[in-house]
């Protein structure tokens, strides 16, 4: 049966998390140490949201109990409560790992970073060699989960940072920021993030002002910009096709007046202002200007908002194509530790079929034996198949396939031995 | 053979055409994962099926597909289709695709239903000669390039009022930014510049030897030179004076309803020589 164990942000505060989270070196030694003495299979996912073990225990005696009690061992000199630790096992085990590929279960819904991170723990297992057929099974379905995820649904969709949508609303005005020119006013930390967020999106000239000359430096010298002194900026305006705002003034430092007169200057070539500042920075009225989008916190919020929204209406969707794939998974692993009772089952329905078969034979004419062979292969056919079908299904009550196998077994009488020696040889 | 094909094709493009654009209606304002799956699939095989549509009357009836006005707005629907189709596959913008794809399936429809009904089929024979048969046909890409300019410019105004107004709603989920909306119209409009340019050169060769009723001041051409006058001045200002944004795409917006006026009103009430409906 597989497990799933482990901290992530429904189950532990930050604080729990940051003291369990792994590095690379940590999930490989781990993996290599305790691979055929703890498990047969395993992996762990570990990011700054979550540290999760999953495994394919060695024997019935290792329980998620034990496995928790593995990871906690992990950090025996700072102990971390058991009551932080989630348990999934088996079609949950199976279904949360889905889950977190798709990224439903991420803290920031829909953040598909979360399967490149989900791909790189499915990389370290293979190099500590605790991959086997089962997990590679495993990995794949989840990375199709992921990707189905991504293709079919919108959950992905939308930014919902204000960081992010501030640039996702300069996307929707110019088509390429590379080659725009962005002043940043202030020097705070609302405006140091929005600096440093444009050049990760590929801003080129950066531009700072401040009241203070020396802050704006400080910052232009951080993010490769220029620097502008204050009293100078108002005259400048008309070079930029973004502004952002983000100082701590009381009043309006951007003005009806410069920004009309910069449109002028610009020949009314699109201005983006973003007002990320509390109390304002920018004189509303602003947005009145033609080819001018003045945009405040709750204007970016809202956006925000509106993602949140829609990204929320996707998660049906999600657990739909989740549960799709935790089926096709489990139809297969099923069979696994079905095939040999399938077989079994088979054999015995055929050599009753041939029994009865023989018995009548002698009454049977000539033509009609092939005909009679055919009926009663057909109908021990359309028997058998309900049961082929169901005992493969998939478990959603915790319970385990091997005591649905046995009732087959006790039902039909199958003999024991021969079941377990097929049982090993299919899961090896 | 060849009838049947046509005529399969005749029934079943303005259904594909509708069901195209369903599937992009549907996905520009919700978020349908069938329609966003499937909706490039479906541009696709509209226009193969329009392709081979073009080919199969073209080679019933012997002659360009611009003989009637049936075959012209089929035309047209087929150039805005095939352009759209090859942006989508070069940019993967599918957001305009309501639009345009709307737009090419009105003037389907039109062609197939209003005009199947009238004697469509019976083809001027001045429309078959060589020369007014380039004429028509570079007129009508010039036209296509001009419906597409004004599509583009529509969604620019729709863009710019959801960004303005910071009601962020389908627009801005789907359509792309201002500045590729804007760069789109003026391109298309040049392109339809070009053609129709080289269209009334071919028609100031042409029409003058073909018609003995010829007149320079017939109130189609003249509605043409009009057309013609509107779109030199607004690529004029746009690469001369640098003018962009909202006005740009207004002059654009604007030429295109001129084309409409002098494609009906002009074209049916007023033109002489130069009328074929």
């Amino acid at each position: 049966m597989i497990y799933a164990v482990g901290v992530n942000h429904h189950s532990a505060p930050v604080a729990v998390r940051e003291r369990l989270h792994l590095s690379d070196d940590e999930i490989t030694a781990f993996l290599r140490e305790n691979k055929g003495k703890l498990f047969r299979e395993a992996s762990i996912v570990s990011t700054c949201n979550r540290t999760e073990f999953y495994a394919l225990p060695m024997s019935s005696e290792v329980d998620g109990d034990v496995l928790i009690q593995e990871l906690r061992n992990l950090r025996s000199s700072d102990p971390i409560g058991e009551e932080h630790f989630f348990r999934f096992m088996s079609c949950g085990a199976v279904s949360h790992l889905f889950k977190v590929a798709s990224a439903v279960d991420s803290q920031i819904l829909g953040d598909m970073q979360i399967l490149a991170q989900v791909k790189h723990s499915y990389e370290l297992a293979l190099l500590a060699g605790s991959i086997g057929n089962v997990f590679n099974h495993l990995y794949m379905g989840a990375f199709h989960t992921g990707k189905r995820v991504r293709n079919e649904t919108a959950v992905g969709i939308g930014a919902v940072s204000v960081s992010f949508a501030a640039v996702e609303l300069a996307r929707k005005i110019f088509s390429d920021l590379r080659d725009k020119h962005v002043l940043i006013v202030g020097s705070g930390e609302t405006a140091a993030l929005a600096a440093r967020h444009l050049l990760d999106k590929g801003v080129d000239r950066l531009s700072v002002t401040s009241r203070t000359y020396d802050n704006a430096v400080a910052l232009a010298d951080q993010n490769r910009a220029r620097a502008i002194r204050f009293e100078n900026y108002a005259n400048l305006i008309h070079e930029f096709d973004i502004v952002v705002s983000a100082t701590s003034s009381p009043t309006p430092v951007v003005t009806h007046d410069a920004v009309k007169h910069a449109m002028k200057k610009r020949q009314n070539r699109p201005l983006l202002i973003l007002d990320l500042a509390v109390p304002r920075d920018v004189e509303p009225r602003v947005n009145d200007l033609p080819n001018v989008f003045l945009r405040d916190l709750d204007s970016i919020q809202s956006i925000i908002d509106q993602n949140i929204v829609q990204r929320r209406a996707e998660i049906p969707r999600v657990n739909a194509i989740a549960t799709e794939e935790v089926v096709n998974f489990f139809v297969w692993y099923n069979t696994l530790e079905a095939t040999p009772t399938i077989q079994q089952l088979r054999e015995k329905f055929e050599q009753v079929r041939a029994a009865e078969v023989d018995k009548f034979r002698n009454r049977i004419e000539g033509n009609s034996l092939d005909a009679v062979e055919l009926l009663t292969r057909r109908i021990v056919n359309k028997l058998l198949h309900p049961a082929m079908v169901s005992i493969r299904k998939p478990l959603y009550d915790g319970g385990e396939i091997s005591t649905r196998i046995q009732v087959v077994r006790d039902l039909f009488d199958l003999e024991a031995g021969c079941h377990d020696a097929m049982k090993d040889n299919g899961q090896e | 053979m060849l009838h049947i094909a046509n005529s399969i094709a005749e029934v079943l493009l303005p259904i594909a055409y509708v069901l195209t654009a369903y599937m992009y209606a549907v996905s520009f304002f919700s978020d349908d994962s069938f329609s966003r799956r499937y909706r490039s699939y479906a541009l696709v095989a509209t226009t193969v099926l329009h392709f081979f549509y073009v080919g199969f009357h073209t080679s019933e009836y012997g002659r360009c597909m611009v003989t009637t006005p049936f075959e012209i707005m089929s035309l047209i629907a087929f150039t805005l289709i095939l352009t759209y189709t090859i942006i989508e596959f070069r940019s993967g913008e599918k957001g305009a695709g309501f639009f345009i794809i709307t737009l090419a399936m009105l003037f389907e429809l039109t062609s197939a239903v209003v005009l199947k009904f009238t004697d469509a089929y019976d083809a001027n024979p001045v429309l078959s000669h060589m020369g007014i048969g380039i004429h028509v046909t570079l007129a009508v890409f010039g036209y296509a390039g001009f419906a597409l300019s004004a599509m583009h410019g529509v969604m620019y105004l729709l863009m710019y009022r959801e960004l303005k107004r910071g009601s962020f709603g389908s627009a801005y989920r789907n359509l792309p930014s201002l500045e590729a909306l804007e760069s789109m119209s003026v391109l298309a409009s040049l392109v339809g510049f070009v053609f129709l340019t080289a269209s009334m050169i071919v028609g100031v060769i042409w029409l003058p030897r073909m018609f003995t009723d010829f007149s320079w001041f017939d109130p189609k051409l003249l509605s043409t030179a009009l057309v013609w006058l509107l779109y030199l001045g607004m690529i004029t200002a746009r690469y001369g004076m640098r003018v962009g944004g909202r006005r740009i795409v207004l002059l654009s917006i604007g030429g295109f309803a001129a084309v409409v006026l002098s494609l009906t009103v002009v074209n049916v009430f007023l033109s002489d020589f130069h009328r074929f409906l």
